[in-house]
């Protein structure tokens, strides 16, 4: 087979799964303080997070399986780096139900196996060679749409649609192509609170990448799928499930995280003109100006695992078979581990320690080029859009969200070019 | 107890003594080395314990895996003597040695 397959766009083609995000994340403006208030109250707290900030629950999880929140650093570190007892089996239910046999779902020894061929792809070498030969020419190539005006929201004309157009680069998916994959990829973790959607996004994705990963054997090119279906260690492909679960996956996991990312740090700098300037000047700031954004309002507030025994865990006994919420948001925002939490400190010392790439065998595995992506768009940003403010005129900018953060638009002036 | 010495990036250094057995990344973790991340727990994912050994002359140390040396191929700033620090064993050769850390993990 040598023609690119076609995807297949939902029954109901006019289904926005945009417009059903509140439903899955929440429309929170600041969870923060209901945070410290739980985190003050102990370390562990039986209690579910979605439920507790009044979202509906999530209909996949066992519906008799009690539910605990970790809060302080100390107990949500612990448990990501002891995966024996809390392991990734909680996410068997959601993501396990969308995107199939995954490696967030896997646990030790499996697990293992498999994320060491996909992180192969994933470490700093190979991804410092994208940021030039993949991410620069998308991020410029949308400063340039609007770079004359003087005027924009940098979400919906920029931090919504270059990490996107990072993955169908790397994919080498035709760009009309991508917006249905963004669509499906997006339907599909909406089986938490949709199933039937849910369900039918993520065949429709199943049918769709065994013929692209068929397509690249057959026609191997430079790009990510290419390079995965020829990837091998110890004499061994990756099965065919893992990597469609995989693909399934990247949209959620690679642009939509990193889309909030940017929007947070963004959002931040904007609301902070002094570090903006200090950065503008001295971009030696910037890698740690990302792990304070991350830190400080990190797009993923929550990560689940599941008790596979018995544990008494920081004063409570939680039994085997719960469902834990390793709570990353109050956890970067522990006075016991960060000086002033509530304080946006680019120059803060200890930024990198925040939890916002979960941590343990599970660690964000697309961390190097969330990095390298969030410098790339920054630097242009700072670079091309001279005298960057929020425009005066328009109301300033509100992050949203329980479960994933971001604000849905950030309107600034600069002057044109 | 071998005694380790670490050298953080500005040049803040601490000695400590190592339990044998032990990981050097563990032992630098417990001692409260900042520099030495480990955020994968030593699960050979993340890259942030990574460091520069240099051994006393009476000193020796194994030689990386193929599976650590893949990883060292990937290191920012790596050098002839990077090491992942949680896949180096304490034993008593290691006396002495000198551990540098790089400005950045990863």
């Amino acid at each position: 087979m040598t023609v690119l397959p076609k995807l297949r766009d939902l029954e109901d083609a006019t289904f926005s799964p945009f417009m059903e995000e509140s439903l899955l994340f929440g429309a929170h403006d600041d969870p923060y303080p209901f945070l410290a208030e739980l985190r003050e109250k102990g370390p562990v707290l039986k209690a579910d997070y979605r439920t507790v900030m009044g979202l509906g629950p999530d209909i996949t999880f066992p519906a008799d399986a009690p539910h605990y929140m970790l809060m302080s650093y100390e107990a949500c570190s612990k448990a990501l780096l002891t995966p024996s007892v809390f392991s990734n089996q909680s996410y068997m239910y959601n993501l396990g139900a969308c995107f199939g046999r995954s490696v967030s779902t896997m646990d030790a020894p499996e697990h293992g196996r498999f994320r060491r061929i996909f992180q192969k792809v994933f470490l700093p070498q190979y991804v410092k060679e994208w940021g030039g030969s993949v991410v620069d020419p998308v991020v410029n190539e949308l400063l340039e749409t609007f770079i004359h005006e003087g005027k924009a929201d940098l979400v919906n004309q920029f931090t919504l649609l270059y990490p996107f157009g990072v993955i169908y680069k790397q994919l080498d998916l035709p760009p009309e192509e991508g917006k249905i994959f963004h669509k499906l990829a997006v339907t599909q973790t909406l089986v938490s609170v949709m199933r039937d959607k849910g369900v039918e996004a993520s065949d429709k994705l199943g049918e769709f990448f065994p013929r692209l990963i068929a397509q690249r054997r057959a026609n191997p090119g430079d790009d990510l799928v290419s390079l995965l279906v020829q990837t091998e260690v110890d004499g061994e492909y990756l099965p065919e499930d893992v990597l469609v679960s995989f693909f399934r996956q990247l949209i959620n996991a690679a642009g939509d995280t990193t889309y909030r990312g940017t929007s947070v740090l963004l959002a931040n700098l904007l609301k902070h003109p002094d570090q903006m300037e200090a950065l503008r000047q001295d971009r030696s700031l910037l890698p740690n100006a990302i792990e304070e954004a991350l830190r400080f309002d990190g797009p993923v507030l929550e990560q689940s695992r599941w008790t596979t025994t018995d544990i008494d865990f920081f004063g409570t006994h939680i039994p085997a078979g719960s469902l834990i919420h390793v709570m990353a948001g109050s956890a970067n925002r522990d006075p016991a581990k960060f000086d002033n939490p509530d304080v946006f400190d680019i120059r803060r010392p200890n930024a990198n320690r925040h939890l916002s790439f979960s941590g343990g065998p599970h660690i964000c595995i697309g961390q190097h080029l969330a990095r390298v992506e969030m410098t790339r768009a920054i630097n242009a940003i700072l670079d091309r859009l001279p005298n960057l403010k929020a425009d005066p005129d328009m109301p300033p900018a509100q992050l949203k969200g329980a479960m994933m953060r971001v604000p849905h638009h950030l309107h600034v002036t600069f002057d044109p070019s | 107890m071998p005694r380790l010495t670490f050298v953080e990036f500005d040049g803040q250094t601490r000695e400590v003594d190592a339990r044998l057995g032990e990981t050097v990344m563990r032992s630098a973790r417990n001692a409260g080395v900042e520099g030495i991340i480990a955020e994968c727990g030593g699960s050979m994912t993340c890259l942030t314990c990574h460091c520069y050994v240099t051994l006393p002359e009476s000193g020796s140390l194994p030689e990386p895996s193929a599976n650590e040396q893949e990883m060292l191929d990937c290191v920012l700033e790596a050098r002839e003597n990077s090491r992942l620090s949680c896949q180096v064993v304490v034993t008593p050769e290691l006396d002495g040695a000198r551990f540098d850390i790089p400005q950045w993990q990863g």
